[in-house]
């Protein structure tokens, strides 16, 4: 049988155990990771389809990849924007197979990172985004 | 409440604590990896590199480095060990810099936009092939930039954008075009070591369509 002590000090450790995993690491700011399995040309792709974080951030860091051989046949593109407003944060970018953009300095804690692709059909595309606040 | 039943209750909540926990930290990891993460920072630039880019084969000067905050960023974040103390500027004008960014096994490339800045990295061999497509970025106001890197022999790159079609000649082994908001951009085109390449190219800020 426990002691009360013993089984206030088990749940305290505990606790921290589960917070410490739950929330973002300071030290490496926060961060979110998001795929899309053959998502359709041209359709934005965020972490409400499959990924470590769906919410609003101040990202101030978005890249995009696509998953398969890259073989330049398709075009990543990416964009951070506010849901409040439908505007983006800054225009958005595009490369072939991968493309990052670094935002400088963002406040608002208001924004969603999202990521497209456009080629011949459906592919799988993933997403990086980051934040320094 | 007795004391076994506090217990139990105490080992219930403990248990459920260890599954969240996991879960959580699962869901953290995330299933994807970015590409060029943990690869080594290159040290000095490659000489696949140079024979690629002749800009790669000049001195560096001050006019060649990134702008300090912009260039912490991306070392911080290190994709394939791009090294931006290496860096060269290929193409400066009053609103954007495209510099080339010498990283392990590849070179990246960069186009300054605002504070920030568009990056892409390709494999050196790639880039000597000739085989890299052209990055887009929107500008204020709705323009569209349309902007890349090529080896050396590429003199000059095509943009199809219907009546604001251009072709621009390239400066340090990059191109940069603008076409106007609203402009249909098409593709680019250029011819170098693999021939006539041309890329579709997209308004990033094109909307999307319909389902």
């Amino acid at each position: 049988m426990l002691k009360r002590k013993t089984r206030v000090a088990l749940l305290c450790a505990l606790a921290t155990i589960a917070t410490g995993a739950i929330a973002p690491t300071q030290a490496d700011a926060f961060v979110s990771y998001y795929n899309c399995t053959l998502k359709p040309v041209g359709l934005w792709c965020d972490g409400r389809a499959n990924g470590s974080f769906d919410g609003l951030h101040s990202w101030d860091f978005n890249e995009g990849w696509y998953d398969g051989s890259w073989d330049s046949s398709v075009l990543v593109c990416e964009h951070v924007w506010k849901p409040a407003s439908g505007n983006e944060l800054q225009s958005g970018t595009c490369d072939y197979n991968h493309v990052a953009h670094y935002y400088g300095n963002v406040q608002c804690a208001c924004y969603e990172a999202e990521v497209r692709q456009y080629s011949t059909g459906n592919r799988s595309i993933s997403g990086y985004a980051d934040a320094a606040f | 409440m007795t004391m076994l039943k506090r217990n139990i209750a105490i080992a219930l909540a403990a248990a459920a604590l260890v599954a969240v926990t996991a879960i959580a930290a699962t869901a953290q990891d995330g299933d994807s990896t970015p590409p060029g993460s943990g690869v080594p920072q290159a040290t000095t630039i490659e000489e696949a590199a140079k024979d690629a880019a002749a800009i790669l084969r000049t001195e560096r000067t001050a006019e060649d480095a990134v702008r300090t905050e912009l260039a912490e960023k991306i070392d911080e974040h290190g994709r394939f060990g791009v090294n931006t103390a290496l860096s060269r500027l290929a193409i400066g004008t009053i609103s954007n810099s495209l510099y080339l960014l010498p990283a392990t096994g590849h070179v990246c490339a960069a186009l300054t936009l605002g504070e920030g800045a568009s990056m892409s990295c390709v494999p050196t061999d790639e880039l000597a092939a000739g085989n890299v497509g052209p990055g887009m970025a929107g500008l204020p106001g709705g323009a569209i930039a349309i902007w890349g890197i090529v080896p050396d022999g590429v003199d000059s790159v095509t943009v199809a954008a219907g009546p604001h079609s251009t072709e621009v000649e390239t400066q340090g082994n990059a191109y940069l075009a603008v076409v106007p908001a609203g402009a249909a951009v098409e593709t680019a085109t250029y011819t170098g070591p693999s021939g006539r390449m041309e890329y579709a190219i997209h308004d990033p800020a094109a909307p999307e369509p319909e389902r």
